[in-house]
């Protein structure tokens, strides 16, 4: 339920007047929270960064959930990065061992392996995936909406009676 | 900016805040008694932990660990308490302690409550495993008194009919692995097989040969190929002598499996023994027999709190492991671990002084009094540099003092435990003994001295232990009286015993640990016992090792003559290899030779010319 309420709102927000570029922002926040280890000092940075600024909320908690997956999926290809990232590369030891030095290094947990490849990964991917994201809004603001409210999938997802059941709920005001 | 968004980060911090103000103190107790009990195996309760965050420290009215071996005692209580952290370590989620001073610690003391918890029977560290597994062997040599067994004939053939001698099945295990071995050598030295670097130094040397030089050029030219040859030379013979390096040294380490076989042998024969109840009624043995358990239970105690120390205090080498975990827990990762600049380790307690009592009940006498002092202890050893020490004294009414000391050395790559306890005329009142048949099962003694150092390198047991005690009086139940002629031998020579000494040494590698134990009573109880024994069971034991010697002879010949064939084909090879490089050497170094010879005669020739020239020059002038 909490998932049809979440998309719900994420489609409103598609349609709805809000900067497409906040919605991105929040996206590519999301993006970056989704993919790493949530744990971390820079996640709970960034989730505060989101909460304080304008970016959509919606959107940073939607790209949260995708990505999460993703992220699993992906898991050991970041072991292996942030192996090569951290062990592998002698030029950039000193400068991990002067990071790691800095009595904030255990919050962040670089020193992992999987912390260090997956944001590494998300940094590098993070403003093709705002700009991704925006020119999608657009896009999907222009034409894809009503083509997608029209489409066969939409229609059966509408006609589902999970759908219907919380049509009902939400209409109850809960 | 968002306003709501400033609202709900400033009320999630307000919640965060409240949260840790009314229940950090429950969340630290909680976490400081699984982390305790995860560790001793049994309830560790802390009353009324209190955290203040203002001067960083932690205190509490009552702490309470109970003894997992007897869970109805504690093994150490203390009442109120208290102590500083280092705040700047603590920003960085390290706990470090200066110094704690305990009073009024209370050992042993009576539990109102069970202090047994729930855990899943693990299999006991290896150390541990190895060590019980081979002080059990050594203590499985000791005879066991029995009439019927020592005056009964021994019927060799049927008993070696039924018994499947190990040293053999140990001998193929070895040829085996000793094969793979020499297989592994075989493709290696196949793979580096310089066949074709060889029949191309032989094409240029040819080459070499046959060229016709005459000129200075063309011999430097020939100076230069010949250099060229060599270097191509030496590096096979380079290559060449590495791998020799590493075959022997392989070879050297597989064929030290063979040279166990006379322990093997041994063994086969104790165990044949052991089958027919054929008792070895050597002094040796009958020291096992009587004081083998005395000394190896608390040997594998102390080893149990090794393994436990050695768990949570790593050595340097598990620490700083950089090596790639291949396929680490999804989402989990690996921590690589960086060098730490003047850091400290995650855990440190400098310096902590304990003082207190023994048994202690309310209105009761201690039994004890303690004093100690126990150095750095730490997680990370190899970062804070230093081994943990301690020195502990304990004092029994009306006693001398027990002087406990030990280094937990982890800071280099192997780990080195060592313990000494140290007691000169201290009380003793009983010791028991193991329930044996004619055995006594309780020595009773005034006072006594007591002795025994331990020190665990690596694998490496050396544990030694003296005991002498004076006046003693030995006590046998109802069970080990009997009357017959083992009886009245042991009644006889336990009766006459007033000062007991022995002494214990447990040596070697864990796996294969030599327990002696020699006493005062171990001569004269054997001397006696074993002159009862029937003629039967004597020739019997000479019988037996025969008859395993006889079997295993043929397969160790033949072994041994597979090991020198194995070596012989290899090294052969090498040698084959090695007889052309030096020879094609030899060969290129005597052409290089000869045409540096020749250029320096060449250029001796054009040197003259000149000469000649100019002095014709001066003379035309």
């Amino acid at each position: 339920m909490f998932f049809l309420q979440f998309i719900s709102k994420l489609i409103k927000v598609l349609r709805s007047g809000e900067s497409p570029r906040l919605i991105a922002g929040g996206f590519a926040m999301g993006f970056v929270v989704g993919m790493t280890p949530l744990m971390t000092l820079q996640n709970v940075l960034i989730i505060l960064t989101a909460i304080l600024t304008r970016v959509n909320l919606a959107s940073v908690f939607f790209a949260m959930f995708l990505f999460s997956f993703v992220a699993y999926i992906f898991d050991p290809i970041f072991h292996d990065v942030g192996f090569f990232l951290l062990a592998q590369i002698e030029n950039i030891r000193p400068l991990w061992t002067i990071v790691y030095n800095w009595p904030i290094a255990p919050f962040t947990r670089f020193y992992n392996t999987v912390v260090m490849g997956s944001f590494s990964v998300a940094l590098l991917l993070t403003y093709p995936v705002f700009l991704l994201a925006q020119k999608g809004i657009v896009a999907y603001r222009k034409s894809w909406g009503d083509k997608l409210d029209n489409s066969k999938f939409a229609k059966a997802i509408k006609g589902s009676s999970l759908f219907k059941w919380y049509i009902k709920i939400r209409d109850l005001g809960w | 900016m968002r306003p709501k968004g400033v609202i709900a980060v400033l009320f999630i911090l307000l919640l965060l805040t409240g949260f840790l103000y009314f229940f950090a103190d429950r969340l630290l107790e909680h976490g400081m008694e699984s982390a305790g009990e995860s560790v001793i195996g049994a309830k560790v309760e802390i009353d009324n932990l209190k955290f203040s965050l203002a001067d960083l420290s932690i205190s509490w009215d009552r702490l309470q660990v109970a003894n997992p071996n007897d869970t109805w005692r504690n093994l150490v209580a203390t009442s109120r308490f208290s102590f500083d952290m280092e705040a700047a370590s603590l920003i960085r989620k390290k706990l470090v302690i200066n110094d704690v001073t305990a009073t009024d610690i209370r050992i042993g003391s009576q539990r109102k409550t069970d202090g047994k918890i729930d855990r899943p029977e693990g299999a006991p560290p290896g150390l541990v495993q190895q060590a019980t597994e081979s002080l059990g062997r050594q203590l499985g040599q000791a005879p066991i008194l029995n009439l019927g067994a020592l005056k009964r004939k021994v019927n060799v053939d049927s008993l070696m009919q039924t018994f499947d001698i190990q040293t053999l099945h140990r001998l193929q295990e070895a040829k085996t692995q000793t094969d793979s071995t020499f297989r592994q050598w075989r493709n290696r030295i196949t793979t580096f097989d310089p066949k074709g670097d060889l029949q191309k130094v032989e094409t240029d040397i040819t080459t070499l040969q046959s060229q016709e030089v005459s000129g200075l050029q063309d011999l430097v030219a020939a100076a230069d190929k010949s250099k060229r040859i060599l270097s191509t030379l030496n590096r096979i013979k380079t290559k060449l002598d590495s791998n020799r390096t590493m075959v022997s040294k392989g070879i050297a380490s597989a064929t030290t499996r063979f040279a166990n076989v006379d322990n093997w042998i041994d063994h086969d024969f104790e165990a044949v023994k052991a089958k027919a109840n054929l008792g070895d009624l050597s002094p040796k043995n009958v020291g096992k027999m009587l004081f083998g358990e005395v000394v190896v239970q608390p040997t594998v105690q102390t080893l149990e709190y090794v393994a436990l120390i050695r768990k949570y205090m790593p050595v340097a080498q598990q620490l700083l492991s950089a090596g790639k975990v291949e396929k680490p827990p999804r989402l989990k990762g690996q921590d690589i671990r960086f060098p730490l600049l003047n850091g400290k380790p995650d855990f440190l307690l400098e310096h902590l002084l304990l003082s207190g009592s023994g048994n202690r009940q309310v209105g009761e006498e201690p039994a004890f009094l303690l004093n100690s002092q126990i150095d750095g202890i730490t997680s990370e050893q190899k970062i804070y540099g230093k081994p943990l020490t301690f020195a502990l004294n304990a004092l029994l009414p009306g006693s001398n003092t027990y002087e406990i000391s030990g280094e937990i050395d982890h800071v280099g790559d192997i780990p080195v435990d060592r313990f000494s306890i140290k007691a000169l005329g201290v009380k003793i009142k009983s010791l028991s003994l193991p329930d044996r048949p004619y055995l006594p099962s309780t020595v009773w003694a005034e006072r006594g001295d007591v002795g025994a150092t331990f020190a665990l390198t690596g694998s490496q047991l050396n544990a030694r232990f003296n005991f002498r005690a004076t006046p003693v009086r030995f006590e046998f139940t109802k069970n080990d009286r009997r009357d017959d002629a083992i009886s009245r031998i042991t009644q006889s020579v336990f009766d006459s015993i007033e000062t007991l000494s022995f002494s214990a040494a447990i040596v070697g590698p864990l796996d294969d640990l030599d327990l002696q134990i020699s006493s005062n009573v171990d001569d004269i109880l054997a001397n006696k016992i074993s002159a009862l024994a029937g003629e039967s069971v004597k020739q019997a034991g000479v019988e037996i090792r025969r008859r395993i010697e006889s079997a295993v002879g043929p397969k160790r010949q033949e072994a041994e003559a597979f090991v020198k064939q194995g070596r012989g084909q290899i090294m052969n090879k090498l040698n084959a290899y090695q007889e052309q490089v030096d020879e094609k050497l030899a060969i290129v170094d005597a052409k290089k030779k000869e045409i540096e010879g020749k250029i320096t005669a060449k250029k001796k020739e054009g040197l003259d010319d000149v000469k000649g020239k100019l002095k014709g020059l001066f003379k035309k002038k």
